[in-house]
């Protein structure tokens, strides 16, 4: 059985007039433990609604959405808490509470009224801390925490609230690349290790297709498509939803194209690896096409003699030695070749 | 492994805390005691004992002093610093704004409206207290009108709290809402008799010793029935730190306990603002001060906390303003804006200047 089970489900805001509902129809949309999926979408398309409706958080307008094969319209606020846990966007601000004491916070739906805690309760929330890696500072507080830090203190207390489903509304986005990086490999690392079910939406396409198990796409127009992020990417659906404008994007190369005047052809020989690489990247950058035949108005050699690299590049009637790129690109943009 | 500072939350009371409170309750008995002792005439202390255990006094005159003055008075500022703090806490974490007090937003001033309703308009003649002589239902009426009025001013502010994210937006609201409310009074005294006037502008400088033993009663019945209520919100308090969202999240029902904290706060500041005037500061600076002193948010330890240091601070308050060993006496708000002025400032400062906006 599933952790979600999602039938015909409109997400949206009641008191809005018009707009703002979100049609997501899926017939077969399920998650299952041991799974990370990455819900994309671009700005708009209801991802974080979507969210909160599936936490409880919003009521869904229309269709129902069941956690764990029960139907969340009956479940009382503390039953939907031991299914579900949430860990939002925004940093906590909180005075005066430790990184303990946060994660002990997430015992709330299975302690008694006065919110004890019993040994059970300890080694569920030193279990957390130590399945995230912060056990080592829960003694600090939470103010005296990067925000990379105190969103891995956050995971750590839906860690401890011990549901088999985990949501993340944008966990990272207010994060630098190596915490982002981080966090997905913990995320990644508790689907398969703690067996739970993790959702949760990016806008980091890159690292969703590289991370997730499968990809939740939503479109603005409320087209909703489930499947392997390869899969996705094949049937060009990636394309489809995030083209905007002239950004568009390479289902060959796995990324972003980011258009550039064309200047001209270049051809490149020599050294292979990542020399090779990254001249091909400062060519595209700065619009020269590859191309291999000989006609070409500029050719890159690079070389390489005792690790030094050197790129001689030659254009008719011009050619000079180069150490690094950076005065190589220089060159090439002052020599005003056209076509 | 280390346990942190505050793990009460976890059963594990630290003994630090534990010193601070055992040091807070015997501070407070003595600051009663002083309470009793202190004044323009000068009880000795066996005296005071004597008097208390019901074998009278050698002066007829220090019984009646003991008995109707000093320790109503006490009785009074213990219970009012403890409510204060509470509804202080509570209104903190609530809004989640470190600025948020029964004062600055305007609940006080909501009881007063309540409290001028039913005395401005009441009598035509009437005695040089507003309190004096009001009968039972008087004095229930006034707590009910107090307590009705400082619920309306929460209600305004807690329909626009949701609109208004910055802590202080919805402070400048709340002196609005003082501001109306005093304006309300401006209108209700323009139609009423001189000596109601001069009694209720005596009522609004804030006294402990105002209150008839009856009324005391219906004091120390409300804040008692507030303070056992509390306990049985520690627990949804201390979620409530990470916001309403995670909050919702793990499970809490947001609805009931804000109307929870919600009749526990008007009714705290409604009837203490009804006894003893609207009294400044005490609820917005206390609840700051235990969480530096405890170095924890945890309920659990700043409910007790708040409830002992803020009738130990009113209590030390009232002494200073009763100026022991002269016959004049100075305006008690005159005095709780002394001390409590300042911790706001601090506060506002110390956070400032770590970068961050103040928090809870």
């Amino acid at each position: 059985m599933g952790l979600i089970r999602i039938d015909k489900l409109t997400v949206g805001y009641k008191k809005r007039k018009n707009g703002d509902k979100k049609v997501i129809s899926h017939p077969n949309l399920d998650l299952k433990s041991g799974e990370l999926i990455c819900l994309v979408g671009p700005n708009g398309s209801g991802k974080s609604t979507l969210l909160k409706t599936i936490t409880g958080l919003l009521p869904p307008l229309e269709g129902e959405i069941f956690l764990s094969g029960k139907n969340i319209r009956s479940m009382s606020s503390l039953e939907r808490a031991k299914q579900v846990s949430l860990v939002l966007t925004n940093p906590v601000q909180a005075g005066q509470l430790t990184v303990y004491d946060v994660c002990s916070l997430g015992r709330y739906p299975h302690t008694d009224w006065m919110g004890s805690l019993g040994q059970e309760d300890h080694d569920m929330v030193t279990a957390a801390l130590d399945a995230i890696g912060i056990r080592h500072f829960a003694h600090r507080y939470l103010h005296e925490l990067s925000d990379g830090e105190r969103q891995k203190v956050m995971i750590a207390r839906a860690l401890a609230q011990n549901s088999k489903l985990m949501i993340l509304d944008e966990p990272t986005a207010f994060l630098d690349m190596p915490y982002r990086l981080e966090i997905m490999h913990i995320l990644q690392n508790l689907a398969m290790n703690e067996d739970r079910g993790i959702l949760l939406s990016t806008h980091d396409l890159d690292l969703a297709l590289r991370t997730s198990d499968r990809l939740w796409v939503v479109n603005r127009d409320g087209s909703f498509h489930d499947g392997a992020p390869e899969d996705l990417v094949l049937k060009g659906i990636i394309s489809q939803v995030f083209a905007i404008g002239e950004i568009s994007y390479d289902a060959e190369r796995g990324r972003f194209h980011i258009p550039v005047h064309p200047k001209g052809s270049v051809r490149i020989t020599g050294e292979n690896g990542k020399f090779r690489f990254w001249t091909e990247r400062a060519m595209e950058r700065i619009g020269f096409a590859l191309q291999g035949d000989e006609t070409v108005k500029i050719h890159v050699h690079i070389t390489s003699r005792e690790n030094i690299v050197t790129w001689i590049i030659q254009t008719p009637g011009n050619a000079k030695q180069f150490s690094n790129l950076t005065d190589g690109i220089d060159w090439i943009q002052n020599l005003k070749i056209a076509g | 492994m280390r346990y942190p500072v505050s793990m009460i939350l976890s059963g594990h009371i630290n003994k630090r805390i534990a010193g601070v409170m055992v040091f807070l309750l015997f501070s407070l008995i003595i600051l009663f005691f002083l309470e009793l002792i202190l004044g323009s005439v000068s009880i000795p202390c066996p005296e005071i004992i004597r008097i208390l255990s019901g074998q009278g006094s050698s002066h007829d005159s220090w019984e009646i002093i003991v008995y109707n003055f000093r320790l109503p008075k006490a009785v009074v500022g213990l219970c009012a610093g403890a409510g204060l703090s509470i509804a202080g806490l509570f209104m903190q974490t609530l809004f989640r704004n470190p600025l948020a007090g029964p004062d600055v937003l305007g609940l006080s001033s909501g009881a007063a409206l309540g409290v001028a309703l039913v005395v401005l308009t009441a009598g035509t003649a009437g005695p040089s207290s507003i309190l004096a002589d009001l009968g039972f239902f008087g004095n229930f009426g006034i707590a009910i009108a107090a307590s009705l009025g400082s619920a309306l001013v929460l209600m305004m502010i807690l329909v626009l709290s949701k609109r208004v994210r910055s802590s202080m937006t919805l402070l400048i609201l709340g002196l609005m809402f003082g501001y109306t409310a005093n304006s309300f009074i401006s209108i209700l005294m323009h139609f009423t008799l001189a000596e109601r006037i001069q009694a209720y502008t005596i009522w609004s400088f804030g006294s402990f010793g105002g209150a008839t033993w009856d009324q005391i009663q219906i004091l120390v019945l409300f804040t008692m029935f507030a303070f056992v209520f509390s306990i049985f919100l520690i627990k949804d308090l201390n979620v409530l730190l990470l916001g309403d969202q995670y909050a919702e999240s793990m499970g809490l029902d947001l609805i009931r306990i804000r109307n929870k904290i919600f009749i526990i706060t008007a009714v705290l500041s409604g009837v203490v603002t009804a006894f003893c005037g609207p009294i400044g500061f005490i609820g917005i600076s206390v609840p700051h001060l235990c969480r530096a002193i405890f170095a924890t948010a945890n309920h659990g330890i700043l409910l007790p906390g708040c409830i002992l240091f803020g009738a130990c601070l009113a209590l030390i308050a009232d002494i200073i303003a009763s100026v022991p060993g002269y016959s004049i006496t100075l305006p008690l708000n005159a005095i709780t804006s002394l001390i409590g002025a300042p911790v706001v400032i601090w506060i506002i400062f110390s956070k400032s200047r770590a970068g961050m906006e103040v928090s809870v």
